[in-house]
This record gives structure tokens, C-alpha cells and sequence, in this order.
């Protein structure tokens, strides 16, 4: 996407793979962060800013007050489902049966997603908030969920009691984007480690 | 494991629908151990009323944003643990700042304020201390002993709970800055070193310092346990003396700050 830049994790975990420390995303921060910001100043400073039509601006104002009206499905009852359902089912070591069924939870959670609204008005209303936030949550939630299913390997943070091994075939990023309403995956090769980095590190580390 | 039950006790109140505030009551469940007053309000908020409007981010005591008054005294709402309290709690905002809505206050004015105070200065030289031959590590190095002073100020989260609790503030308007937190910024300044201005005349004339009577109410209610009064307000109150009216301290103070090259703000 043109102008768009990223540091740290948002820009894929450049250095840390599927192990995700604190403290290896604070180098990346460092690192990438400097890269990234000379890099947008750059770009930015013979670019104009992008014009954005009313009638854009006007939809996200309907569609952010569509949430406040009384009577509908209360947001914070399925935040509290949907944090259980990923506590619970995506949580450390995961396994195949738990994470369909989570991904079955989640996908009841965005039907019921639509009914949901709330009270009040628009000054300091945490609700709205929670409204707004919710769709956002959902949508990262199924993408978890969704590569987690794919993932048929243990690899990094990411642990699955029916596939305990590490698997050479998974040396790949998995990607998802949307069409329609649905979510669409795929993968894509990671490039291979140069040689000189295979010295320095023992061989189960790239294989 | 609810395994008692608390009547919450919180202020609403929208100053564009409402001609005044109410107290309204709700019931609320708690949890043996760690429970704050914040997680009932969130109970509340979540489970009863979803238009409560609160302030809070952190729930660590960092962020100083869910200041109230709990059962009328200043407090974080987060650093409030629900068994130190009975089984009625009054939650209201703070009652020295403008109400947004419900618990939520406006504190810009103390913003504003601070950014009166007059900014942390050195002498022209420390700036680039290699015209003179001297390495800058060795030009800005301070004592440790300064280093700690400072330090207990900077703990400062802003929550303004300590403006909140005075009644200077409350009571008088009279352009008094508030004691704790803006003399604290203050002191922080003139306490270092390194800084040449003098803010004590800066604070009397014009922050009111001179209004404080050490009645160290907002010492008591500071969440980050700063010693306001006796380490920052006192120490305040003496250097305004000492320059503006004690004439034997006055003319040694002028001759050292001279000396110093220090000015007065």
C-alpha cells in the first residue's frame, strides 16, 4: 500500500519470527523505526496530502452513530464471550477440535455483532467506544484463529498439541485479506537465510 | 465468587441535560481479595449502565486519570481496594474541577497553569560546552544527592488529586496555583542545580503561595506518597521569604544568586 509505513511487529516481525519477546520487538522498534520514519519524511515531503471527499467522511459519521441507539445487544456482554472463547481455546498450546470450535464462536459473535448498539450520546459514551472496538477485535480474532487452524505445525509461540513437531514445509508467512465479507488466506515462501547467517546460528534454527 | 454484595453510590451528572448532579445507586457484586473501586465502577459501566462515562487507562496507578472522590476523600479510583471501604461507597468526580459528565472532570486550567511556570534554564555555556574547551558529560553532571531530590517529584502521575484536596483552591479563586502540583513542578526546577532562576517571587506574586497554610492535606492524599508540603511547598515558602522579605537573607541571597549568575523570575 502505497504510503504506509510500519515498525516493530505491525510490519510482519522482521527478526523474531513466530518467537515474539519483548524485548526483540524493541530492537526492531529501534531499528525499523528509524528506517521507516527517514523513509516516510521522505516520501512525504514531495507528496500533498490526500484529498478526502465529504461524502467519505459524512458515511463514517452515519456509520459511527448508527451504534447509539437503545435496545440493541450490549457490547461489553460479547467482549467478555469472545475474551473467554480465546482464553480458553486459543491460548497457549492450542489444539485442532478448539480451534474450529473457537472459530465457530467467533463467526455467532459476528452475527450477533450486528444487533449491537448502545445508549447515550456521543460525549465520553465507553460504550460507543466498545461498539466501535468490537468489530476490530473480531475481525483480529478469526484472523488468529484462521492461521492458527492452517498452521499445522508447532513453530515459535505458536503451539499446537496435535502437531507438536516443527515442519520444514511451514517455512512461510501465512496472509489474509478481504473479499466481501469473508476472509481470504494464502501463503507466501519466507525467503531463505543467507549463508552467512546459517553459520552463526545451529541448523535447527532455519530448518 | 461473589461473596458479598456493595450499594455504589455514583454521581451523574450531564451538565448539558442536567440542572444538577444525583446520586444514584447500584448494587454490585465483589470479589474477595484485590478488588478496587475501579473494577466496580467498570461493573457498573459494563453490566448496568453502559452511558456511566469514566476516565481511566492504566489501572496501575501510572496514569492518574481516574481520580475521585471515594466516600468524599480524593483517591484513585484503581488504588482503592474495595475491603478497605463498608458496604456503601460514594464515587463522585473531583468537586475543585469542571464536570464533563458523571466522573469525568475537565483539568485543562491546571495545564494551563504549568505551562506559566517558567522553564527548567542553565547558563548560556552549558549549552555548548565545547566553545570552552569542556566536555559536556562534565559540565552536566550533578550530585547524586540532587539527582534524588528531583527525583521525588518527578514520581508526580498528574492525577490533580492534590488540587482536588486543597481548599485554597477550592474555596478562595484567589489565582492561587495550587499547591501541590504546579509548586511541585516549580521546586522540581528550582531544586536542580544546574537551572539559574530563582522562581520563589514568581510563585509568591503570582502563584499565591503565600495562601498555603501547611494544612498538608495534599500530602496525605498523594497516591505517589510525594512529601508535597514539607519538600516542596515549605522549602517555597522560605526562599520567598528569604528574597522578598527578610532583609539580612535578602541582600546575601541576591549577592550568592549574582555570583551564581542566577536570575529572578
Amino acid at each position: 500500500m502505497p504510503g504506509l509505513f510500519a515498525a516493530g511487529e505491525v510490519a510482519c516481525g522482521l527478526h523474531g519470527g513466530a518467537n515474539r519477546l519483548g524485548g526483540n520487538s524493541l530492537a526492531d522498534i529501534l531499528v525499523f523505526g528509524k528506517r521507516s520514519g527517514e523513509a516516510a519524511a521522505k516520501y512525504a515531503s514531495d507528496k500533498k496530502i490526500a484529498e478526502i471527499e465529504d461524502s467519505e467522511v459524512q458515511e463514517e459519521i452515519n456509520r459511527v452513530l448508527s451504534y447509539l441507539k437503545p435496545g440493541g445487544v450490549n457490547p461489553y456482554l460479547l467482549v467478555d464471550e469472545l475474551t473467554e472463547t480465546m482464553s480458553n481455546k486459543v491460548g497457549i498450546v492450542r489444539n485442532g477440535p478448539d480451534l474450529e470450535s473457537a472459530l465457530q464462536k467467533i463467526l455467532e459473535l459476528k452475527e450477533e455483532y450486528k444487533k449491537v448498539s448502545v445508549p447515550g450520546g456521543r460525549k465520553y459514551n465507553h460504550g460507543l467506544f466498545t461498539a466501535l472496538e468490537l468489530g476490530n477485535m473480531l475481525i483480529a480474532a478469526e484472523a488468529i484463529v484462521r492461521s492458527a487452524i492452517m498452521r499445522t505445525e508447532s513453530r515459535g509461540a505458536h503451539t499446537r498439541k496435535d502437531y507438536p513437531k516443527k515442519d520444514r514445509n511451514w517455512l512461510k508467512n501465512i496472509i489474509l485479506w478481504k473479499e466481501g465479507d469473508t476472509m481470504k488466506m494464502d501463503t507466501v515462501p519466507v525467503p531463505e537465510m543467507p549463508e552467512e547467517l546459517k553459520k552463526l546460528v545451529k541448523p535447527e534454527v532455519y530448518q | 465468587m461473589a461473596d458479598r454484595e456493595v450499594t455504589l453510590s455514583i454521581f451523574r451528572f450531564d451538565p448539558e441535560k442536567d440542572k444538577e448532579g444525583r446520586f444514584v445507586d447500584y448494587k454490585v457484586p465483589t470479589v474477595e481479595g484485590g478488588m478496587v473501586v475501579l473494577d466496580a465502577v467498570r461493573y457498573v459501566q459494563e453490566k448496568i449502565d453502559t452511558t456511566l462515562a469514566i476516565r481511566w487507562n492504566c489501572k496501575a496507578a501510572r496514569c492518574g486519570s481516574c481520580s475521585a472522590e471515594i466516600n468524599n476523600r480524593p483517591a484513585l479510583m484503581c488504588k482503592t481496594r474495595i475491603d478497605t471501604l463498608g458496604d456503601r461507597i460514594t464515587v463522585a468526580p473531583m468537586r475543585a474541577f469542571p464536570v464533563i459528565r458523571d466522573l469525568v472532570t475537565d483539568v485543562d486550567e491546571n495545564y494551563r497553569i504549568m505551562s506559566k511556570i517558567p522553564k527548567f534554564t542553565v547558563r548560556k555555556e552549558l549549552m555548548n560546552p565545547e566553545a570552552e574547551g569542556k566536555k559536556h558529560q562534565d559540565v552536566w553532571r550533578i550530585q547524586q544527592i540532587n539527582v534524588e531530590r528531583a527525583k521525588e517529584f518527578k514520581k508526580c502521575i498528574e492525577c490533580f488529586l492534590c488540587q482536588d484536596v486543597c481548599h485554597v483552591v477550592r474555596e478562595h479563586k484567589s489565582g492561587y496555583f495550587g499547591p501541590p502540583r504546579h509548586i511541585v513542578k516549580a521546586a522540581s526546577l528550582d531544586m536542580h542545580p544546574l537551572d539559574i532562576v530563582n522562581r520563589a517571587k514568581f510563585l509568591n506574586e503570582e502563584g499565591g503561595l503565600g495562601y498555603c497554610n501547611i494544612t498538608k492535606c495534599c500530602q496525605e492524599v498523594c497516591p505517589e506518597h510525594i512529601h508535597i508540603t514539607d519538600n516542596a511547598i515549605i522549602p517555597e515558602k522560605e526562599r520567598a521569604v528569604d528574597l522578598q522579605y527578610d532583609p539580612l537573607m535578602h541582600a546575601i541571597k541576591r549577592r550568592l544568586m549574582k555570583k551564581r549568575g542566577e536570575t529572578v523570575a
